[in-house]
Order: C-alpha cells, then structure tokens, then sequence
C-alpha cells in the first residue's frame, strides 16, 4: 500500500479549501471515476475542508488511492487539532450547525461518499475519513 | 458580505437592472458556501426590488446539490443565459413578501 497514489494539503486559509478541492478533482480524474462521482468527491472534500478551515483554522486533508482485491477508490482524510465535536450524533443531522453555515457539512459529505467515519475528541482535535469506491 | 455581494448591490443601485443573472456554466463545484452566498445575495437583491437567475447549472452539479440537500432560496433559475434574459423580461414582478 506504500506505493499507491496520495498526497496532502494543509488548510490554513481560505485559498487552501480552492487547493484541497483542486488537488482532490485532480487525483479523481486520475483514478478514472466518472464525471458526476468526481463532482460528488470534490464537494464532499470542499465541505470537509471548509469545516476545518472554519472550526480549526488549520489543519491536513491527506488523499490515498485505495485498492483492495478488486475494488478500487479513494479516501480523503481530514485532520485538525480544533476543539472537537462534542456530540456527532448531532453535528450529523442535516440543518445543524454552530457556526454560519447551512448546516449540510457533515451530513451532506457523508450522503456523497460511500463510507464516512468521524474521530473526534473534544480539546483534541477531530479526523473525518471519507471513502469513494469506483463502480465497474 | 462578499466582495461579490458588495459590487451586485452597487450595481443594483447605480444600473437599476430588472434583476441579476448569474451564469454558473463554468462553476465544477457547488457547496453549502457557495449555495449560502447565492441564496443570500438572492434576498438583498430581491429586497432592493430586483430578481435573481441562475443559469446554465451543469448536470453533474444539479445531482450532487440534490444529494447533498442544497437550496438556493427565492432564486429563480434557467437552463442557459437566452431563457434566463427572456424570464428576466418576461416574468411579471409579483409583489413578495421576506
């Protein structure tokens, strides 16, 4: 696995969101998913960095290429040292939201990938994993 | 406020335009953001007695709006810039109330 493709942007301004989204269009595009999945990936990525970017002010959004037998996809993850999500059952449900913002965040980017998992601690720091498989 | 929403405003009041189009043909990504942004501007526009249209949404970005759950508010929207100009003349202002 140490071979595949992956890369890795820090968030700390507002530019960076327009980077991560770039860099994650690229590295779809790469890996062959269609035109309405790279859509779904990118916006998925641009609503996770803009979280980070908003709660945290800074923080890592890593890409890896995934292959496993004969699946392949993609997994984005996004890492910041913030002030964690005190209740994710919560900041999941659509419409919720502590800042100014739609609420859709969370809860959207989990509707456009496949697999989404929330590590969050609060005073620690939160890591969101998302996951985009490649249909055949 | 945006910078864009700064300069549509000022235009609205120097140009008094029927309303404001916004071709978004060339925009790849739509996120809650960007959504927030139109749907607000939307509204100043709408206050200050103007419409919004948006136009030429790519097919892509309309499915992952849906999916993700975005609206955009009061604002009208057409397939392309033509039937977003003939809904801008044609339309009747119908009184609205925010």
């Amino acid at each position: 696995m140490n071979d595949s493709p992956q890369g890795k942007v820090r968030i700390t301004s507002e530019n960076d969101i327009v980077v991560a989204r770039k860099t994650v269009r690229d590295a779809a595009t790469q890996l062959c998913f269609g035109l309405t999945d790279v859509t779904r990936i990118v916006t998925a990525a641009s609503e996770l960095a803009r979280n980070v970017f908003l709660y945290a002010g800074s923080g890592v959004m890593r890409w890896t290429a995934l292959k496993q037998n004969s699946l392949e996809g993609i997994e984005l993850a996004f890492e910041d040292k913030g002030p964690g999500i005190a209740d994710i059952e919560q900041a999941m449900q659509p419409g919720y939201s502590t800042s100014r913002g739609l609420g859709l965040g969370l809860a959207g980017a989990k509707r456009l990938m496949d697999e989404m998992e929330i590590d969050s601690q609060v005073g620690k720091g939160t890591t969101v994993t998302a996951r985009k498989w490649l249909r055949r | 406020m945006s910078a864009l929403q700064g300069a549509v405003l000022q235009a609205m009041d120097k140009h008094r335009p029927k309303g404001l189009l916004l071709d978004i043909s060339l925009v790849e990504t739509l996120d809650s953001f960007f959504a927030r942004t139109v749907a607000e501007t939307s509204r100043m526009v709408s206050l200050m007695g103007g419409r919004t249209v948006i136009a030429g949404m790519r097919p892509s970005v309309a499915i992952t709006a849906t999916q993700l759950g975005l609206t955009l508010g009061r604002t009208m929207t057409a397939l392309n810039v033509d039937r977003a100009l003939d809904l801008l003349n044609q339309t009747p202002q119908r009184r609205r109330r925010l």
